[in-house]
């Protein structure tokens, strides 16, 4: 049975996919209803989802801090459709502002790319370290700075967990981007 | 003797980087933050068509930095691996003009007049120094030939794109893969418009 | 390369060194201990210093050769890492190993960068008013253990969160879960949660099972593949090996992903769909296959329930409607029905893309239901082939590094505790004390479900009235994992700050040490990593392979396994958790971990993995088949690479290992198999048991349900038990029996433990069990 993510572009599915009613999961409550049934889509359009790339590996702490593969990877980065690019005159390269319906910010690089389609967007999820913008760099123990940080993917992911097993809703929320 | 050559199977490589990576771990006495010797390049990002290569010193016969290096720090061993010697190297950036593959590298990234040695794909073949010795492993890196082995990146290479070893060898396996294959266009990677056809 | 990702900002101009060796490491550690800069941390300053003494090892000097297994995704490549001198100096290509014949991705191939201790935490520290003190051992285990047990006594011990590691190798995950339990709460977790969870739950019931029903390997023997929410070029590259030599061999690879990935430009048929829209999509190409009767009608006869009520579902998913929801136009769902139907048998590969889902444990389903209906289970280049992204994700998830469970997923449910009680040879009502004894909006603590890792933050968060347990969570160990990996950033962030400690136990000061604005109460002790320990890890195909320990621990590190030894010892338990395991020093014995676990873990087959047999195969990597993972000779001869499990019985009845589940073309004695039973074998009144379907020389023919001491009895197979083995099964079931009596017996009878099942497939039966298993997770133990 399908069922609409909590934050979906499309409200006018909303009636016939609805999700589950909010409701005690194991020791939690968990929201489900209560977060679909306002509509984000208007302010956040565009739909982001998160994913690995192959020189780093769950948060990132280890193989950023691994000299031979952070120099591939050094800057965190948001995929974006050339069309929405374009309608946000942003340009491949430029510092973006991509907001979250949970009021967080984060602020990463644009990539502008077809790989994702119009009206979707793309974030690794290894980067840590920098937080709304904010650099955490000197807060390591000295010496032990990974060789990269940016900012995390997880900052702007939003509110969903799964009926049975409370797994996380990283694939489909909503965002918009803006020219930072 | 032998004619060693890389050959890099597009069909089959994925950007993983780890032929990047490999060389880094093969070399990483020699290498400093931000060079490397190998780099793999992808063209039609993010569309149908989309393809890998990984890309080093191509060791080639007629080799254009040999020819322009106004230094004569090149030189070609027996087995067809091009060298340089960075005792002589003037760090003038000539090779770097004349390699169509872009494998001349220069670790300080400063303006022209102060390049430093050049840097490149050694074929994990060391250099004109001692086998083995220090001063290979920190000027030039590894010498896995001397020991019998192939370059690290090829080896290590996750799918088996990146061929390493005698012209004729890898040529005759990457011959049995495209036979095998038939035409590239009918069944290997996405077309939309071949995908259109299949119904 | 994409130059866009790969910038050129590069800062460093001074000549550094890539390849730090451990000796400068030690050596500038020693200076630092020496005095020179007794308080700080060794910098970057120290680093340099050090680098310029750079020490030399010849290249003549003995080299030793390790057998080690990549620590970053759950593929398993096999790694020779060479160390001379004490010193990690070469990796070397395992040409010979059967998963990855030397091939390695970028992560793989850096794996020596680890042995340079660059950026590593060299000693325990501590957070003094804003700045990190180094501490000594004995002071940070006194004091966080001082500080634990200070919330337990005020909140009871489900106030402290014991976060675990998919990093952990399968002794120190079994362990770590035992120490949880001795501390008395099932607020333990790690990240399966945030990964497979949704599998594990939505495929186990359906299969039985929640794992990778084939190999990678045997992906070279499919005829189709098709990829949902998986992108194996970037998070398990050397998988691609098999598969493009799949697709060389003439398979057809079709990719279901909301972006064009790397894996996408190497299919036959890319299909875009909007995120969220796994089941939609599933649906509609069901549609087509109903429509054109492409089924397996045989197979579903025999072995699936329910199929009806799944084809009646289908009807709303017209190829309009999934057009207008998913997106995808009526011809690419005909052409790809078809390319599935044309080319079986076909393996169908899913990752996050499809279980990080509100509706993650249904997308599951629907991928198994696509599989059922297209008879590709059970069979040689079928499956559902789901890739697990972390070394060992499968071992921590199986030794029930998880709220919800016990290892071997025998639940939470008294008869489980019990299970344990008798493998760990401790009193049940000695354990049931350690736990809060108080009932929590009707939960009670032993046996309900923790807090999840992914919403630990809630835990803290919470309205304290509004949680299923005594009071918030208070305190918590981040052993082996980033907080990285939660989403609601600034919850997770605010949550770092209320808590009153902070431990981190990382060989790497993960964010969860500096996110929080703190000033005090923030530990970080060093950890070893996996090429400094040896022990066993679970790969995504449920192989199981030794590794040696390559280098001796760097600067203070410990091992995980040491550092809960140290840490039990302070909270009064350290005779419990080692009743039956050597303790050298303080360092618990990892093959005695290792017995342990074989003794209890009937459920899944982890019993015959004994360390000695483990330790053969990881010997004998070269005479396994890279095409089927056995040996045709040598000392492994028949057995299947890594015994992947289910392995029953004990080590000494020689079990191949599994390596393709329920297929029934095979002896059970020789790695097949059938479903297992999840919740009875009866629905609405019908009998789900399989009809005319059983594995090779059974000697019951069709379904039968699980083996117990009285179906022994009645089948008139009890004597074929020895007398010790019959004083150990007595009021027994084959997953209760420490004897492993009742298994063999079934065994050699040609029988399979799990029950001969349909594959039940309607979601309405579905839904009444995901009820079930909110409270209990895995199946039932009859005791």
């Amino acid at each position: 049975m399908h069922r609409e993510p909590l934050y979906t572009p499309r409200r006018d599915l909303v009636a016939k996919y609805p999700t589950y009613q909010d409701r005690r999961v194991a020791r939690l409550p968990t929201l489900y209803w209560s977060i679909q049934k306002e509509d984000y889509a208007k302010d956040f359009p565009v739909i982001l989802t998160t994913g690995r790339i192959v020189e780093y590996e769950g948060g990132g702490e280890e193989t950023r801090s691994n000299a031979w593969l952070a120099q591939l990877a050094r800057e965190m980065y948001i995929e974006i459709n050339p069309a929405d690019a374009a309608d946000r005159g942003i340009r491949n390269g430029d510092k973006v502002e991509v907001l979250s319906p949970t009021g967080a910010k984060v602020f990463v690089k644009a990539m502008v790319t077809p790989r994702v389609a119009v009206g979707e967007s793309f974030m690794p999820f290894h980067f840590a370290g920098v937080f709304e913008g904010k650099s955490l760099g000197p807060k390591y123990p000295e010496g032990t700075e990974p060789f990269v940080i940016g900012e995390a993917a997880n900052t702007a992911m939003t509110y969903g967990y799964d009926v049975v097993t409370q797994i996380q809703e990283t694939k489909a929320t909503l965002c918009q981007i803006k020219k930072a | 003797m032998a004619v060693m050559k890389f050959l890099c199977d597009t069909k089959r490589c994925i950007e993983c980087n780890g032929c990047v990576t490999a060389c880094s771990n093969s070399n990483s006495e020699a290498l400093v933050w931000g060079i490397q010797r190998r780099r793999v390049v992808t063209l039609k990002e993010g569309e149908p068509g989309e393809a890998s290569i990984s890309v080093a010193c191509m060791h080639c016969t007629d080799a254009p930095c040999m020819a322009v290096c106004p230094a004569n720090c090149f030189y070609r061993t027996d087995d067809g691996i091009v060298l340089h010697n960075k005792a002589t190297c003037i760090g003038c950036g000539y090779c770097f003009y004349a390699c169509p593959f872009g494998a001349p590298q220069f670790p300080q990234k400063t303006s022209f007049g102060s390049r430093g040695k050049m840097d490149k794909c050694t074929y994990c073949a060391g250099g004109p120094v001692p086998d083995f010795s220090k001063e290979e492993v920190e000027l030039y890196g590894a010498n896995r030939i001397a020991e019998g082995k192939l370059p690290l990146c090829a080896e290590m290479c996750s799918t088996k794109a990146l061929l390493a070893g005698d012209a004729e060898v890898i040529s005759s396996i990457y011959r049995q893969r495209v036979a095998a294959r038939s035409n590239p266009n009918v069944i290997w990677g996405y077309d939309p418009q071949t995908a259109a056809d299949f119904k | 390369m994409r130059l866009s990702r790969k910038s050129e900002q590069v800062e460093v101009v001074e000549k550094q060194h890539l390849g730090l060796n451990r000796r400068q490491f030690l050596r500038s550690a020693g200076l630092a201990t020496g005095g020179i800069a007794a308080a700080s941390v060794l910098g970057m300053g120290m680093m340099r210093k050090a680098e310029a003494q750079t020490e030399f090892v010849p290249h003549d000097t003995p080299i030793e050769v390790k057998r080690t297994i990549c620590s970053h995704c759950a593929v398993g490549c096999g790694v020779y890492a060479h160390v001379q001198d004490g010193v990690w100096t070469h990796q070397e290509p395992a040409f010979d190993h059967p998963f990855n014949a030397g091939g390695h991705c970028a992560k793989g191939a850096s794996l020596r960068e680890v042995g340079s201790g660059a950026k590593r935490v060299k000693y325990p520290m501590k957070l003094v008013n804003g700045k990190w003190k180094r501490i000594s051992w004995e002071t940070a285990i006194n004091e966080v253990s001082e500080r634990a047990l200070k919330v337990r006594q005020e909140s009871g011990p489900d106030s402290v969160y014991f976060m675990g590691s998919a990093k952990f190798s399968n002794e120190q995950a079994y362990l770590y879960r035992k120490f949880a339990a001795m501390w008395g709460t099932n607020n333990v977790d790690h990240s399966a949660r945030i990964c497979h969870s949704t599998t594990v739950a939505g495929v186990a019931n359906t299969w039985g099972y929640g794992a990778q029903t084939n190999s990678i390997n045997d992906m070279r023997n499919a005829k189709s593949m098709i990829f949902i929410g998986s992108n194996p070029t970037e998070a398990h590259p050397v998988a691609m090996q098999h598969i493009l030599e799949g697709k060389e061999r003439g398979a057809k690879v079709i990719v279901v992903d909301p972006r064009f990935t790397h894996t996408a430009a190497k299919c036959d048929e890319y299909i875009h769909i909007r995120s969220g829209t796994d089941i939609p999509f599933i649906y509609g190409l069901l549609w087509h296959i109903f429509d054109n009767g492409w089924q397996a009608q045989e197979f579903i006869d025999e072995r699936v329930y329910g199929i009806s009520r799944i084809q009646d579902a289908c009807k709303n998913w017209t190829p309009e409607e999934v057009e207008n929801v998913v997106g995808v136009p009526r011809e690419q769902m005909y052409r790809t029905a078809k390319m599935l139907a044309d080319n079986r048998p076909g393996t169908v590969v899913w990752c996050m893309g499809g279980t990080q889902h509100h509706i993650g444990n249904a997308n599951t389903r629907a991928y198994c239901i696509l599989q059922l209906a297209l008879g590709n289970m059970g069979v040689v280049g079928g499956g559902t082939n789901i890739f697990r992204g972390h070394d060992n994700v499968q071992g921590a998830t199986d030794f029930g590094l998880l709220n919800d469970t016990l290892p071997g997923y025998y639940g939470l449910k008294t008869g489980s505790w019990q299970h344990w009680c008798r493998v760990w040879d401790l009193d049940y009502d000695w354990v049931k004390g350690r736990f809060d004894q108080g009932t929590y909006l009707g939960q009670v603590p032993m046996n309900s479900t923790g807090i999840p890792c992914s919403r630990w933050h809630d835990g803290v968060l919470e309205n304290k009235a509004e949680l299923a347990q005594r009071d918030n969570v208070r305190m918590a160990f981040f052993w082996g994992q980033s907080v990285t990996t939660e989403t609601r950033g600034q919850h997770v962030k605010e949550a770092l700050e209320k808590m009153d400690t902070v431990v981190v136990v990382d060989p790497y000061p993960t964010i969860a040490s500096i996110l929080g604005n703190r000033t005090d109460g923030v530990y970080i002790l060093p950890a070893c990593t996996q090429f400094e320990t040896y022990g066993s890890v679970s790969a995504s195909n449920r192989s199981i392979q030794w590794r040696d320990k390559v280098i001796e621990p760097l600067f203070e590190c410990k091992p995980d396994h040491e550092t809960m030894y140290l840490l039990a010892q302070k909270f009064g338990f350290e005779k419990q958790l080692c009743k039956h395991i050597k303790v050298n020093g303080s360092e618990p014995l990892i093959e005695d971990i290792t017995r342990e676990f074989n003794r209890g873990m009937w459920t899944v087959g982890y019993t015959g993995q004994s360390p000695e047999r483990l330790k053969m195969h990881q010997q004998n990597w070269g005479t396994f088949s890279i095409e089927t993972l056995e040996a045709p000779g040598g000392p492994a001869k028949g057995e299947t690479y890594g015994l992947p499990w289910p392995c029953w019985g004990t080590p000494e009845q020689k079990h191949p290992g599994t390596q393709i589940l329920y297929r029934t073309d095979r002896e059970v004695r020789n790695g097949g198999g059938t479903f297992r039973a999840r919740y009875g074998v009866e629905h609405d009144g019908v009998n789900i048991l399989a009809e005319g379907s059983y594995s090779k020389g059974s000697d019951i023919k069709d379904g039968y349900p699980e083996f117990t001491d009285k179906m022994l009895k009645q089948l008139g197979w009890w004597d074929d038990l020895t007398p010790e083995e019959k004083l150990a099964a007595e009021g027994r079931n084959w997953k209760t029996d420490l004897s492993g009596g009742i298994v063999r017996v079934a065994i050699a009878h040609g029988c399979s433990l799990m029950v001969m099942l349909k594959h039940v497939v309607s979601f309405g039966i579905s839904q009444m069990i995901s009820q079930c298993i909110v409270s209990r997770y895995i199946h039932r133990v009859v005791t």
